[in-house]
């Protein structure tokens, strides 16, 4: 399969620097007390916050610190078989990367013996839904007016159209936001949130190969990406808190 | 003019100000921690960051707040925070409070277990925070505000000074609110 031509067309016509669609709006469930509706190409993700609130069972909290919890899931309809419901390894693995990614902007020594629960439901998956599930609940907790030193944003970056000739990996680009089959059949992905003030990585994961040079070239790249969607979600809360603000004034 | 400022949003200096409420200090320089409007306060000149958004309810002393009593013991009784009144969200971080006897009453009372009930749903103020949380529920508007009989369970009403149960007629006696009876209980 060509992922890419000789132009530098992409599959769905974006160049190799280029982002996909991206719709953030916060605020839009009821009962939780923040949340974020985020559409990102073809993926559908809803965070909703929780807490911060006492921890249960007791012997998970921490005397000191809150705890966040933050919890990945994706829908059974997400995918096109069906997904069989319920946390699998991935998904416990993305959960936990996100907590860890979440923990170190909130500031949890505010909330000691809480937990807060970050809950991130896929609903439509294609390719990058741990990004898109980390830019919706960045959102929500700032939603929930959680204090937080930055807006942590994801992105990922990677490698696409190498060939294999006698063992040997010729060619390939690096490239911005893999879509789905570049996700499949390309050859590196590199998923990377930061805070995008002072560009601290809060998660960096890679799969498939990168020699080192395109390992900083794509991560450069993912951080142009971060950054691009890190205005998108000042937008996006601007846009939920200014109509309160005129009725304040 | 109050500006519209989000988390990370550089503020002032500390050589110029204090971090207040919804901001935070790193590196000799204030940010915000919240959406919301940054203002200055000039007697105390502390930087602020008004909330727009809910924000966490944070216990602190002198607020009113439900608890449900867990334990009564000889001299005092056990309670689990269930609400802040007046808050939306709930109450960040530990729950478990106490009321020592001296705190039930203006008057004397020999042993809490004349007053309080397993499972009664109290109105208390918060006399102390740390290191334990501590409740008081001195004065008319402070005291149980819901009550189950203790042989049937069935739900007690004001009878003159004391309870009563209309099922099985038990008689029991509380340090009640002025309000018994009188407030629903679902929507606090």
């Amino acid at each position: 399969m060509k992922l890419i031509d000789e132009e530098g067309r992409r599959l769905d016509g974006r160049r190799f620097d280029e982002l996909r669609k991206i719709k953030i709006e916060a605020g839009v469930l009821h009962r939780a007390e923040g949340s974020c509706y985020l559409e990102w190409g073809g993926n559908k993700v809803v965070a909703a916050v929780y807490g911060p609130r006492e921890a249960v069972p007791r012997h998970t909290q921490d005397p000191v610190k809150a705890v966040v919890n933050a919890r990945y899931n994706m829908a059974a309809f997400s995918v096109d078989d069906r997904k069989k419901p319920g946390p699998d390894r991935r998904s416990r693995e993305i959960s936990k990367v996100t907590s860890e990614a979440l923990e170190r902007v909130i500031i949890t020594d505010l909330f000691p013996r809480a937990s807060i629960d970050v809950n991130i439901e896929i609903l439509d998956a294609e390719a990058g839904t741990r990004c898109a599930g980390l830019t919706a609940a960045a959102v929500a907790l700032a939603d929930a007016g959680i204090p937080m030193r930055d807006i942590p944003v994801a992105c990922a970056a990677g490698k696409i159209g190498a060939e294999v000739v006698d063992g040997e990996v010729k060619g390939g680009y690096v490239v911005l936001d893999l879509g789905k089959d570049e996700d499949n059949y390309g050859n590196a992905d590199l998923p990377i949130a930061i805070a995008p003030r002072t560009d601290e990585i809060l998660l960096l994961q890679m799969d498939g190969h990168l020699t080192y040079e395109e390992f900083e070239q794509a991560l450069d790249l993912a951080m142009k990406g971060c950054h691009i969607v890190s205005k998108l979600q000042r937008e996006a809360l601007l846009n939920k808190y200014r109509p309160d603000l005129e009725e304040n004034l | 003019m109050k500006k519209m400022v989000l988390p990370g949003d550089e503020l002032s200096t500390s050589e110029e100000l204090l971090p207040g409420d919804g901001t935070y200090e790193e590196d000799g320089i204030i940010r915000a921690a919240r959406i919301g409007l940054f203002h200055v306060d000039k007697k105390t000149r502390t930087a602020i960051v008004e909330p727009v958004t809910t924000v966490p309810t944070i216990l602190k002393k002198g607020d009113d707040v439900i608890a449900r009593v867990d334990s009564v013991r000889s001299s005092m009784v056990t309670a689990t925070l269930l609400h802040v009144i007046g808050k939306e969200r709930p109450i960040s971080g530990e729950t478990n409070a106490t009321i020592h006897v001296s705190e039930i009453s203006t008057k004397y009372i020999n042993d809490p277990i004349e007053v309080f009930s397993l499972g009664d749903i109290v109105r208390a103020k918060v006399i102390q925070v740390k290191p334990s949380i501590q409740l008081s529920t001195k004065g008319n508007h402070f005291g149980v505000i819901k009550a189950l009989c203790s042989r049937c369970r069935y739900p007690l009403k004001k009878k003159g000074s004391m309870l009563e149960c209309s099922r099985c007629g038990n008689k029991e006696n509380r340090k009640v609110a002025d309000d018994y009876g009188k407030i629903d209980i679902t929507i606090l």
